[in-house]
């Protein structure tokens, strides 16, 4: 190689190195900058975590370990603040990890946040209502998944005084026309138990006759026409006649009287433990406590299959079956003749259906989908709040598993349908 | 056009025929770029096209065969240069899917101011691959000698078809590959259609 050449060369390699080592030093300083941004937005994104008033998890995916967790989450999870959870199992706090993730996986799944239970650190269950979002492995990281749980404790604990506020109101609704039902059987036991009264007098003037032949005081003669006379104001045969069907009746009475007394006691019970309920005796006791709404407007018939049993909660599922007896009336009241309402209950494999039909005016199709939505309602001024159908289909769906629907035709009658899990069968399967 | 281009082509030519050559071309070229090319550089396409193109008339050749025969040098090297990236791949088939899914995208990673062609590579049913290149540099000679290399690289034969040229107006240049045991005698494959920058 001629030296001319190897000196250009050599001042093109010396010229190179130059070149690099800026490149080198522009690289570093870059560098810098994007470590100074990043650790400024790990500072910042740490500040939030904390800050959140919800409950922060992320999570390995594959792994379930739990990579990152806030205050928030610690508080509700009663973890101690300084104890450390990063790579413990995250089922650990969320048995229904797995999952609620391949829920959210799906084709199509909904991005709402759907409530569930996490579990503390020292065993109990807490409803929270979780957020949560699929973040793909990238290049260095494994898949993971971000959850935000809001604790939903205090939430249901309103909810359920609610439920019981409503309970109360509609108690309070049906008030004058319960009276009325206890007052009409009153007043025939009323009316029995003064025709008993004089019926027991004069029984007992008889008797007194008897006792006086019997031991011979006085005149004989005398003492024959008492007896006589005694025995015909009484009117013995009358009395045969009439004075068990007093008794009958006004046994009766009371037993109906105590049956509308059983029914609201039932209903304005703030019991919130679950038990088998016997849908029969259900229905029958709303049936009882709604009467007065029904009896005028709609004659009532009842298809019922034997023996159904949901597990649940007794005093919601009676406020349900109560909104949907009512709402029925209301529909049949502006009608001019009297209508029909209908309840029936079957069993769909491992599912109770419960339909309540009316023949009153139906549901336009225009609203039809916002019957359920909180405080909508149809009905003039004082007549309803909007809250029933919202809390029946709560009710339904989220305390008991189970699916509330409806089918409905204006001018021909709405038939709601309560689709239960049967007692024993698996949750879910309504 | 990233300066490691430059620099296989300063090796290509040196090692062909001679430094002083090189020299000669470089001499002869109105660059833009006053200073000497570094790998990591970013510099103008129209100075690769400068030198191509002097090294193409220095060697008597036309410029889309000068750029083929560039194209098929510069295919082992560049494979050379991603170890990692193209470990795994095996075939011609494999390697030209991952261009610009995998490649090109750390390509991006290294240099965010890089803007490498555009590939999309599909399997035909008869298990041909169709391959379709788009880029403002219009390089398609040069990319029909990666082909050349890369059959060289694997031992095949690529036979490639090419279906539309953006010399010829079109917006990208369509190719469709077959890639077979290489035949004891067969010659360097060749681009049915015909190739060039112009």
């Amino acid at each position: 190689m001629n030296p001319e050449l190897l000196s250009k060369k050599l001042a093109r390699a010396q010229q190179r190195v130059g070149i690099l080592e800026r490149m080198i030093e522009e690289k570093t300083r870059e560098l810098f900058i994007a470590n100074e941004g990043l650790r400024e937005l790990i500072d910042y994104q740490q500040e939030l975590q904390h800050v959140i008033p919800g409950a922060l998890l992320v999570v390995e995916r594959d792994q379930q370990r739990i990579e990152t967790i806030n205050e928030s989450a610690r508080k509700l999870l009663g973890v101690d603040p300084d104890a450390s959870l990063e790579k413990q199992d995250a089922r650990h706090y969320f048995p229904a990890f797995d999952d609620f993730v391949e829920a959210q996986e799906a084709p199509g799944a909904s991005r709402h946040p759907r409530e569930t239970h996490w579990h503390t650190a020292d065993g109990r269950e807490v409803p929270v209502l979780v957020s949560v979002r699929l973040l793909p492995p990238r290049a260095e990281t494994p898949a993971k998944v971000v959850l935000v749980g809001v604790d939903l404790t205090e939430r249901k604990r309103l909810e359920a005084e609610l439920r019981q506020a409503q309970k109360l109101e509609s108690i309070g609704q049906l008030s004058a026309g319960i009276a009325h039902e206890i007052n009409t059987p009153m007043q025939f036991i009323g009316d029995n138990v003064s025709f008993l009264e004089s019926a027991f007098a004069d029984l007992l003037r008889v008797v007194d006759a008897y006792e006086a032949i019997r031991l011979h005081r006085g005149e004989r003669k005398a003492m024959r026409d008492e007896l006589k006379e005694a025995v015909e104001e009484a009117d013995l045969d009358y009395l045969r006649e009439r004075a068990p069907r007093a008794f009958e009746r006004t046994v009766a009475g009371v037993a109906r009287v105590a049956k509308i007394v059983r029914g609201m006691k039932v209903f304005a019970h703030p019991k919130d433990e679950q038990s088998a309920i016997d849908i029969q005796d259900a229905i029958e006791t709303t049936l009882t406590v709604a009467h007065h709404e029904y009896r005028y407007v709609a004659d009532l018939e009842t298809q019922f299959t034997p023996h159904l049993r949901v597990v649940g909660y007794a005093g919601d599922l009676n406020q349900v079956l109560l909104n949907l007896v009512v709402n029925a009336a209301h529909s049949m009241k502006d009608r001019k003749a009297k209508g029909k309402l209908t309840i029936s209950t079957r069993a769909d494999n491992d599912v109770v259906v419960i339909a309540i039909a009316d023949t009153g005016t139906g549901i336009p199709e225009e609203i039809q989908h916002r019957i359920f939505d909180p405080f909508f309602t149809t009905k003039e001024v004082g007549r309803g709040t909007g809250q029933g159908l919202t809390l029946a289909h709560k009710v339904i769906t989220e305390l008991h598993g189970g699916r509330l629907s409806f089918t409905s035709k204006v001018g021909e009658g709405t038939t709601f349908f309560i689709h239960l899990p049967m007692a024993g069968a698996a949750r879910g399967a309504a | 056009m990233k300066g490691i281009v430059f620099n296989l082509l300063e090796s290509f030519v040196c090692e062909g025929w001679g430094e002083d050559v090189y020299e000669e071309i470089l001499d002869r070229c109105p660059l833009h770029t006053q200073e000497p090319f570094v790998g990591p550089g970013t510099y103008p396409d129209a100075d690769l096209v400068s030198i191509a193109s002097a090294t193409a008339k220095h060697l008597g050749l036309s410029l889309p065969d000068a750029l083929r025969a560039f194209g098929a040098y510069c295919l082992p090297h560049l494979v050379g240069s991603v170890p990692d990236l193209v470990g795994d791949m095996d075939t011609p088939e494999k390697l030209l899917l991952a261009v610009d899914g995998v490649i090109h995208v750390e390509v991006r990673k290294l240099f965010p101011k890089a803007h490498p062609p555009q590939f999309a590579v599909r399997i035909n049913p008869d298990r041909t691959l169709h391959l379709e290149y788009r880029s403002e540099r219009k390089l398609c000679a040069f990319l029909e000698g990666l082909f050349d290399g890369l059959g060289d690289h694997f031992d095949r034969d690529i036979r490639a078809e090419k279906h539309a040229c953006m010399h010829d107006g079109s917006d990208h240049c369509a190719y469709t590959l077959q890639v077979s045991a290489r035949a004891v005698e067969s010659k360097a494959p060749t681009a049915s259609a015909g190739a060039g920058l112009g």
